[in-house]
């Protein structure tokens, strides 16, 4: 194997190469422009293509993904539809709540006294210092 | 049949990307992959090493897909496809899918090993039954064919290398 194509192409393809034989390949610029061409052409060829495994591998974990996602959703709904039906069967207590706010409007009122002061005639009530 | 198991995992990605680019149509291509497990798990694998079940296990893909391609009807659809792996454009694809395709049957054979299942030389050799410096030539033809046939594709790639080295001297 001596033409230097042959070595920078057994380079490429990962094939083992002499460092010597590839060292004097590359130093010629024929050689280095076939490697660039080799790249470029490995680039166009290149296959991005989804392989059938990942495919199969897709599929499979769809239902699983299927069956979270429905579940989820049964949850949701199972949650929305109690709490409606809770919420329609306690009108009584609902209105006994708006009723009690009502009631509840006398708790304005002022409290009941706790200590009452009886005015008596002839008492000075004024304050004054020294306690007299 | 855990050894059928073993070359399944190890292979089926690059069994489906050779079949895929000489068949040139994804669903035939898996259609075919399992065609060759299913013929590896009734062969019986063979006791040898790991290059030696790889080219096996290729020579039945390759023996497989010659049958399909001589199909005529189904050539001539696989022909007429798109390419959907779309390395740049549809028309690039298109392009490529003709010039691998004009390619010598052997020489594409040994280019698709090559570049899409990544064999080596000598795993091509003994799946194509040839020397390893038959290889070395037929892929070199191949890609020189190739060269010439996607002269534009080719122009732009090179530009687009140049200029990516570019901007990393720009860099440094």
């Amino acid at each position: 194997m001596t033409d230097h194509r042959d070595i920078v192409e057994a380079f490429a393809d990962a094939e083992p190469v002499e460092a010597a034989e590839l060292s004097a390949a590359l130093a010629d610029a024929d050689a280095r422009a076939h490697l660039l061409d080799v790249l470029v052409l490995r680039g166009l060829i290149g296959d991005a293509r989804p392989m059938p495994a990942a495919g199969v591998v897709a599929a499979a974990r769809a239902p699983r993904w299927g069956l979270k996602l429905a579940a989820a959703a049964a949850v949701v709904a199972a949650s929305l539809t109690g709490g409606f039906a809770v919420g329609r069967s306690m009108p009584a207590a609902s209105q006994a709540r708006n009723t009690a706010i009502v009631v509840s409007g006398d708790q304005n009122a002022a409290p009941a006294p706790t200590h009452v002061i009886r005015l008596e005639n002839g008492v000075e009530w004024n304050e004054r210092s020294g306690g007299n | 049949m855990a050894d059928a198991e073993r070359l399944f995992t190890l292979h089926r990605q690059g069994v489906f990307r050779y079949l895929c680019r000489v068949v040139g149509r994804p669903e035939t291509a898996q259609d075919l992959t399992q065609e060759v497990f299913l013929r590896v798990s009734r062969a019986g694998v063979p006791d040898t090493d790991d290059v030696g079940h790889r080219a096996w296990v290729f020579r039945i893909a390759r023996n497989l897909v010659l049958n399909h391609v001589r199909d005529d009807a189904r050539r001539g659809q696989a022909v007429a496809l798109l390419d959907q792996a779309a390395p740049a454009t549809q028309e690039v694809a298109l392009a490529i899918r003709r010039a691998v395709d004009a390619l010598a049957d052997v020489d594409r054979d040994v280019f698709l090993m090559r570049e899409s299942a990544g064999l080596s030389y000598s795993e091509i050799a003994a799946a194509c039954d040839l020397s390893v410096e038959a290889v070395r030539a037929r892929l070199r033809r191949a890609r020189e064919q190739l060269r010439e046939s996607l002269d534009g594709p080719m122009r732009t790639g090179r530009q687009g290398l140049i200029a990516i080295r570019g901007i990393e001297a720009g860099e440094s």
